[in-house]
Formats: structure tokens, C-alpha cells, sequence
């Protein structure tokens, strides 16, 4: 059994926490500051009207054992002990393909119209590298690698010089390149339920507390250049938000599998609420599952199987708790992953990285369906991989113009046609 | 040459090691700064590591307890580079004892031959596991390891030019090197029978004569770690380690030539990195984020605070830098990255609870009188502030001063005291000195320092 031994304990003690009961945590109406003062910016605002949660998928997933081509000789071929042909749900408009065994909650949303399945992404020239991929991926740029993500730059234009608002929450404890904008907000936290703004453990000086905060708040909004601008600017953001995200109101009342995934989706619907609500200005949220870089036991029980098993468990929580909130056609999932797998299976029982894989839409506003042709399994390329047939920034470009409102040409540095996997 | 004060000297110390209460900084000053060099370098090599019972967490504890107390602190930043650097986590390797000999192989060959400790953890039982080297055998290749070995422990993607410095070619026929390479009873065994023994051909790219045989992995081991690009891609990476990220060329390019001309040893590329004016420039006070680890040892060890070291492995780790448990092969991504929104607010739980010395969680005692120890009776907030940001080596611009300096004097009306601070008043220097000091840590120049 892989456990990590620090896992338990870092449940027991969650230290932003635990100070709490000591210090008092004001209960704040959203906008207002501890000294009650309304904040720069914040003023009184109409909750956003689309929401896009990014779903990553690291490691690499194996597309073909994910959107089985069951049929196809080679897949059946090359992958003789990893194949998946039972169970299968296949897909009604389209039977070449079927989803794997796990995937019957995400059928069902297919059948139903909610689950776009966009074959064959990538782009050129590929990686085999998990991190150079992931940052491909995350900046929208596979030469170059921009400093900043492609949904930094899309929050970017949403934001006001000064913005004092979070757009942006990678729920998570990092922060992905992805949300790395110029100058607008974005928040990373597993949770921010209770978190509070640390001051001072000091409580002989309780009367002091006022204005260390003042102070950190003061000496914050200095001018600066470089690295201590960027540090100023966000402690500064932290102050004026913590408590703020950190009392929005919690009205989910779906039960969420208690999985990493689960978990983070649970908190995206939280804020999704929040945002629609008019509490935070945060539109565009991301949740990560980790685990699918399966070189080896890829079948096994807690392997690719039950990835796919915490996906549809959350994935459809998360529908159902959208909708008893009215909010289900105004939030897009996009899942996605740096790549593919190897058509053919290594000899340890799995796969090693490869190249094109599907992407996943999933929610009220997207066209069901596939799009884009099945996977050709037998031109590959040098290594052995599916060749991309439609470029991973095609897809950015559809959410962004299509979803968003936004002008991709501007925020991906060209013109991309989009896919037309999402309604008008 | 760069100036030599109690500015530079404090740098060095905590670049070089975890930070330095004010004597030591002040005997580095009169010493200057080469005998300062000689003698963070004069360290003996041994294999010491965490052998009781227990979990990661322990060991994490008392390799943490070490950084704190060790009189070479440099071996053990040094430790903590190359854990970053060969990335290994418990969490698949599954056995504490495996990390700790790592972790011992690290100290033992800490400033030695690169080419040494790459061949050291290429047999390394944790590393073998972690890449799954084990599976690699002569019918089923696992290219695991051999692609990290280039891609994140020697050469990197791309050199300097943008130039591929290796192909996917390349990686299998590496990976066909290290067939059979794998753990017998918790050691390194080599089995003969899932060696491949046949020729491997390298691409132009990599430049590598063809090998095979056994030794065949060796071979690759030595020319690796002796490439120019090896030691480009190393001496950036040691130099964002210890003073900034993204060096200029001219600088790459000199202690490449130090680590080259001297068979891939560490210790004279750290000495010329220590004594270039570029170690002490602005940028290296305004470029480095610490990370969670340079932090919390670095805070406790300058304020000499003492701490129950029952949390510290919580607290690094909450800040996002798990020992033991780096995220992923690549290690911690350092920079801003250790600043994200939660992790930052684990550093300012962790700055109050050491300078309030009156949490019941806090890991330490911090005696706010030591600070200002020697300061004229009737300091004020000037004085006292400039004491705070020169001990914690936080390089606040003037309007920082400032602010600070205001809520020095500044006392609340309910609090029974008046401004402005002076030093006279006991209660004075209980409350603003840690105050000042958790706003210090907490600043962004705190962060940087």
C-alpha cells in the first residue's frame, strides 16, 4: 500500500487553522475589509456569467484505454495484455469508440448530449517530457514557452490596472504556469474555508494586532520593481481577500466522493456559487488528479481503472450539485492531460509517454459528441505515438471565443480555428 | 572588488549556509571574505544520516535538527540541493532507510566529484526504485531513468544555444546501458543476465563515442557528467541554488570552465562562486526567493531561537517543501512558485508563531532584548528598526523603513502606552521588537532575503 507518511498528520494539524478559535475570526461580510473599510476596486458587481473549471490530468493520460477504439485491430494488436474489452459502454452515434468499464456516469452524460470528446489533440513538435509538455501546454506556446498561461492572459483582459480582485483559483497548492498572468489576481488553496490572515500569536499584545496589519498593508503597497513588486503586490492581494474567501458561504449540498478530485470539486462548486453570487470576481477555476503516468501495472485496480472511477464519481457530483443551484449551463469543464500514452504497452504491464490524446468538455453547453476523426493507430510517429490531428490550441481558442467572450487571436499570438464542440 | 561589510557577510552566510546570529556575522566581517570562504568550505565528508525508527517525518526532523545546530552549514545546504536535484520521494520509494542512505550519500559526496555522485546514485537503491530501474532488463527496456538522468540530472533538453542536446534515440540506447542495474536485499545488484551487453550508438547531438559490454553505463555515467553542457546546465542550477536564477553568460561560462578544468569536483566551483562580486550584487539580494527550508532554519538559527523541533517538518511543509516528498522527479520549482497564496500565508503562521514567543504552538522562544543587545539606551524606532532589517538581512528600501518606524512609535489607545518607542520601556521592546521583526520576515524583502 503506497501511503504517504505525512498525509495523516497534515490532516490533524492544518495550522492556518488552528489559531482560529484564539484570534477570534470575525465573521465579514463579503467586500469588507477587518477595519470595514469597502476595498479599492471592490465595489458592488453582477456575478460572472460563465465559469470555466480547467480539470488537469497529470501524468499522461491513456487516451486509448480511456476512449477505446475496441475495434480496432492494432489497438487490440499492440496492446495484448492492457486492452480494455469489457464493460465497455459503447458510444450510441459513434461505435467504432466506447468509454471504459468506470465511465458510467460520463456515458450517460454522453448519451444525454452534456460530454464533448475532442479526439486526437496535440501539437508539434512533441515532448516526451512531462514538465516541458505541462508548460506547453499551461503557456499556449509550444516554442517559446511564454512567461505567462494562456488563462493569465485571458483573466488579464478582465482585469483593471490595480485590480484588487482574485479572477483566477487553482485549486491546489501550487500554482500552475497556466494562471501566471501579468497583473491579475489568482488565488491557489486546497480550501480556504476558516483560513485566516496569520498576524501574531502574541496575545499579551492583542491590542497591537490592528495595526501590524495596518502596517503589513502599508509597507506592502511601496513602490517596488522585479521580484519584490511581485512579492508586494501579493501579500497585499492576500490581505485584502483572505477573509473574504475565507467566509463566503458554503450552500453545496451534493455529496462529494471523498477523493482528491472529489474534494476539489466540491470547493470549485463552492466558489462557483460564491462568484455567481457576486461575492468574488473569480471566474475561471482548475482541479488536478494525479497518477496517470502509468509505465507500469496500468490495469491494476488502483491503477488507470480507478482514476477513471474518481473522475465520473466527481465529475457527476459535480453535475448534480450544479444543477440543484441553477448554475449547470453556465459552467464548462475542460479535462485534459500533457499527453498521451504509447500505442504499444511497455513490458511492465504499461505504458510510456506518448502523444495525442482526447480532450473532454463536459457540461449543459457543449455540442455531445465526438469530434475529430479516431485515432489512427497505424501512421504514428518516430517514437511510436498518434500524431496530433488537431492543434491543442484549437481547443483554447473554442473555450475562449466560444465560452468566454474573449479574443483568442490576442491571447494565443495567432489564429486558430476552433472546434465546434460548444453551442453558440 | 565588492565591498565587504555586514551586509555581504550576512549574505554569504545565509547563501552559503541557513543564516547567522550577529557575532558570527561580525567575526566573518573582521575575517574577510576569504577566509570566511575557506572555512565554510572546510568541512569533513561523512556519510552521517538519520538511522532511528520512524516515518519520513522523522527523518525529515533530524535532518532539520541537523541544518539548525550543524557548524557546516554548507554541507547541509548542499544536501539539500542535491535532494532537489536527484528528486526522490517516499511515496513510491515506500522505505524511510532507502532516503536515509540517500540522503548519507548526498553528505558524504557533497562537494566531491559530480561524476562520482551521479555514478553513486545511479545505484543508488531509492533512485532505482523511484525511476523504476529495477524493471529495466534486457528484453523490456524502461527508459525511466535514463531519460531524467539527461534530461534533469545532467544536461538538460536544450543547451544554452537552444541546441536538442540529446534525441529519443539516445534515451533508449541508455536505457539499454543501465539493463539490469537493479536492488538485491535493500543494495545495489548488478544481474549480468538482463544486461544488454550489444553496442549502443549515441546521435550526434550527444556526441557519445558508441559503448557496450558491461561498464558500458559507467562510461555514459563519466561522459555525462563530464560534458561542457553538463556543466553548464549544473553551474546554473548551483548558482539559482545559492544566489540567483538565470546567471549571465560570462558568469556560466567561467565556473563551467572552473568545474570542467577541475574533473567535475563541487568544492572549486563553489569557492569561485562564493568570491565573485556577482554572488553579492543586487541581484542576489533581490532575486532569490527562499525556499520554505532556507526560511524557517535560516529565521531560527539567525534569531538563535530556540525551537522544540517537533513541528519544523510540518512547517517546511506546509509551505510546499516536503523533505523527502518533492512534488515530482524535477524537485521543488523554486522561485515564485514558493509563494503561491497558501504556502505564503504558512510562512507568516510561522514568522508570528517564532517572533511571539507566547503561542502555545510556537516552535521557539525568541527574546526580543537580544535583538536590540547593544544598541544605546535611548534608541528609538529608527535605530531599532535598522537593527531588525540588518540582523534578518532584510534589504528594506527607505519608504519600508519608514512605515515601519510608524507603527514602532504608533501605540493603540487601549494599549496603556504611549509613543514614541524608546528602549527604556520594557513593554516597549516586548511588543514593537516583535512586531518588527514578524513584519520583517513577512515583507517581501523578508521573503527575498
Amino acid at each position: 500500500v503506497k501511503r504517504s507518511a505525512y498525509a495523516p498528520a497534515l490532516r490533524r494539524r492544518s495550522l492556518l487553522r488552528r489559531g482560529a478559535a484564539a484570534a477570534g475570526a470575525a465573521a465579514l461580510a463579503p467586500g469588507l475589509s477587518l477595519s470595514g473599510v469597502l476595498l479599492p476596486g471592490r465595489t458592488a458587481r453582477a456575478g460572472a456569467p460563465r465559469h470555466l473549471v480547467l480539470l488537469r490530468m497529470y501524468g499522461g493520460n491513456d487516451g486509448l484505454n480511456t476512449v477505446v477504439p475496441y475495434t480496432d485491430p492494432v489497438y487490440l494488436d499492440q496492446r495484448p495484455t492492457l486492452r480494455v474489452t469489457e464493460g465497455l459502454h459503447v458510444l450510441a452515434d459513434h461505435d467504432t469508440l466506447a468509454l471504459r468499464p468506470e465511465m458510467a456516469s460520463l456515458a450517460r452524460h454522453y448519451a444525454a448530449g452534456r460530454l464533448a470528446i475532442v479526439q486526437g489533440v496535440g501539437y508539434a513538435p512533441g515532448t516526451l517530457s512531462h514538465f516541458r509538455s505541462e508548460v506547453i501546454w499551461e503557456s499556449g506556446d509550444p516554442v517559446d514557452v511564454e512567461p505567462t498561461g494562456w488563462i493569465g492572459r485571458y483573466l488579464d483582459t478582465l482585469a483593471p490596472a490595480g485590480d484588487s480582485e482574485v479572477r483566477g483559483f487553482d485549486v491546489a497548492w501550487g500554482l500552475d504556469h497556466a494562471f501566471l498572468a501579468r497583473h491579475a489576481n489568482v488565488f491557489a488553496f486546497t480550501g480556504v474555508d476558516g483560513v485566516r490572515f496569520p498576524t501574531d500569536g502574541h496575545r499579551e499584545a492583542w491590542w497591537d494586532a490592528d495595526r501590524k496589519r495596518a502596517a503589513f498593508d502599508a509597507l506592502s503597497l511601496v513602490p517596488r520593481t522585479g521580484t519584490a513588486e511581485v512579492l508586494a503586490r501579493g501579500g497585499y492581494v492576500l490581505s485584502r481577500n483572505v477573509e473574504v474567501f475565507a467566509n463566503l458561504p458554503d450552500p453545496v449540498t451534493t455529496e462529494f466522493p471523498d477523493t482528491e478530485l472529489g474534494r476539489g470539486l466540491r470547493e470549485a462548486a463552492r466558489l462557483v456559487s460564491a462568484s455567481r453570487a457576486g461575492h468574488i470576481a473569480t471566474s475561471v477555476l482548475q482541479v488536478g488528479i494525479g497518477g496517470f503516468d502509468t509505465h507500469s501495472d496500468q490495469d491494476a485496480a488502483e491503477g488507470h481503472p480507478k482514476l477513471w472511477g474518481d473522475i465520473d464519481a466527481a465529475l457527476d457530483a459535480f453535475h448534480r450539485e450544479l444543477t440543484s443551484q441553477g448554475a449547470a449551463d453556465d459552467v464548462l469543464v475542460v479535462a485534459w492531460s500533457e499527453f498521451g500514452r504509447r500505442v504499444e504497452e511497455n513490458g511492465s504491464r504499461g505504458t510510456d509517454h506518448g502523444a495525442a490524446a482526447p480532450v473532454f468538455a463536459f457540461g449543459n453547453g457543449v455540442v455531445g459528441g465526438v469530434h475529430g476523426d479516431d485515432p489512427d493507430l497505424v501512421h504514428l510517429d518516430g517514437d511510436g505515438n498518434v500524431v496530433h490531428r488537431i492543434d491543442f490550441r484549437r481547443v483554447y481558442a473554442t473555450v475562449l471565443s466560444g465560452w468566454l467572450g474573449a479574443d483568442p487571436d490576442a491571447i494565443l499570438g495567432g489564429s486558430f480555428e476552433p472546434v465546434p464542440f460548444l453551442r453558440g | 572588488m565588492a565591498e565587504w561589510t555586514y551586509r555581504e557577510a550576512s549574505l554569504l552566510l545565509r547563501r552559503a549556509g541557513f543564516g547567522a546570529p550577529r557575532r558570527d556575522v561580525e567575526r566573518a566581517v573582521r575575517l574577510g571574505r576569504e577566509r570566511t570562504v575557506d572555512t565554510l568550505l572546510r568541512f569533513r565528508a561523512t556519510s552521517a544520516r538519520f538511522t532511528g525508527r520512524g516515518d519520513a517525518a522523522s527523518a525529515a526532523r533530524w535532518w532539520l535538527r541537523r541544518m539548525l545546530t550543524t557548524r557546516s552549514p554548507l554541507q547541509e545546504k548542499l544536501v539539500l540541493f542535491w535532494h532537489g536535484h536527484f528528486a526522490t520521494a517516499i511515496s513510491k520509494v515506500e522505505e524511510v532507510k532507502l532516503l536515509s542512505i540517500q540522503n548519507g550519500t548526498f553528505r558524504k559526496l557533497a562537494k566531491g566529484r559530480f561524476a562520482d555522485l551521479v555514478l553513486a546514485v545511479a545505484r543508488d537503491p531509492a533512485m532505482i526504485y523511484w525511476l523504476d530501474n529495477f524493471d529495466n532488463v534486457k528484453d523490456h527496456p524502461n527508459e525511466n531513468f535514463a531519460r531524467e538522468l539527461m534530461e534533469l540530472f545532467t544536461l538538460g533538453i536544450r543547451d544554452l544555444d537552444g541546441n536538442a542536446n540529446y534525441t529519443e534515440h539516445d534515451v533508449r540506447e541508455l536505457a539499454r546501458c543501465f539493463t539490469g542495474w537493479s536492488v538485491d536485499s535493500g543494495r545495489f545488484a548488478f544481474y549480468p543476465d538482463d544486461h544488454d551487453p550489444g553496442e549502443k550508438t549515441f546521435s550526434a547531438a550527444l556526441g557519445a563515442p558508441p559503448v557496450s559490454g558491461e561498464g558500458d553505463a559507467e562510461a555514459m555515467t563519466s561522459y555525462l557528467a563530464h560534458s561542457p553542457r553538463c556543466a553548464q546546465f549544473l553551474v546554473r542550477k548551483l548558482w539559482a541554488h545559492f544566489a540567483y536564477p538565470d546567471p549571465e553568460r560570462a558568469l556560466v561560462d567561467d565556473l563551467a570552465a572552473v568545474y570542467l578544468a577541475n574533473d567535475t569536483a563541487i568544492e572549486p566551483v563553489l569557492r569561485a562562486m562564493f568570491l565573485r562580486d556577482e554572488f553579492t550584487s543586487d541581484r542576489a539580494f533581490a532575486e532569490h526567493v527562499s525556499s520554505p527550508v532556507e526560511y524557517v532554519v535560516g529565521t531560527l538559527r539567525t534569531l538563535r531561537s530556540r525551537p522544540k523541533s517537533d513541528p519544523l517538518p510540518w512547517y517546511v511543509s506546509d509551505m510546499g517543501q516536503r523533505l523527502y516528498e518533492p512534488p515530482n522527479v524535477a524537485g521543488w520549482p523554486g522561485g515564485l512558485a514558493w509563494m503561491t497564496s497558501v504556502r505564503r500565508l504558512h510562512r507568516h503562521r510561522f514568522a508570528w508563531d517564532v517572533v511571539s514567543g507566547r503561542d502555545r504552538h510556537d516552535p521557539a522562544r525568541t527574546d526580543p532584548r537580544e535583538v536590540v543587545r547593544g544598541l544605546p539606551r535611548g534608541a528609538g524606532a529608527p535605530e531599532v528598526v535598522g537593527r531588525v532589517l540588518e540582523t534578518l538581512g532584510v534589504d528594506a528600501p527607505a519608504e519600508v523603513r519608514a512605515e515601519l518606524v510608524a507603527y514602532a512609535d504608533e501605540f493603540a489607545p487601549d494599549s496603556g502606552l504611549t509613543g514614541p518607542f524608546t528602549l527604556r520601556n520594557p513593554d516597549h521592546v516586548e511588543t514593537k521588537v516583535r512586531g518588527l521583526l514578524g513584519l520583517a520576515l513577512t515583507s517581501p524583502e523578508g521573503l527575498l532575503a
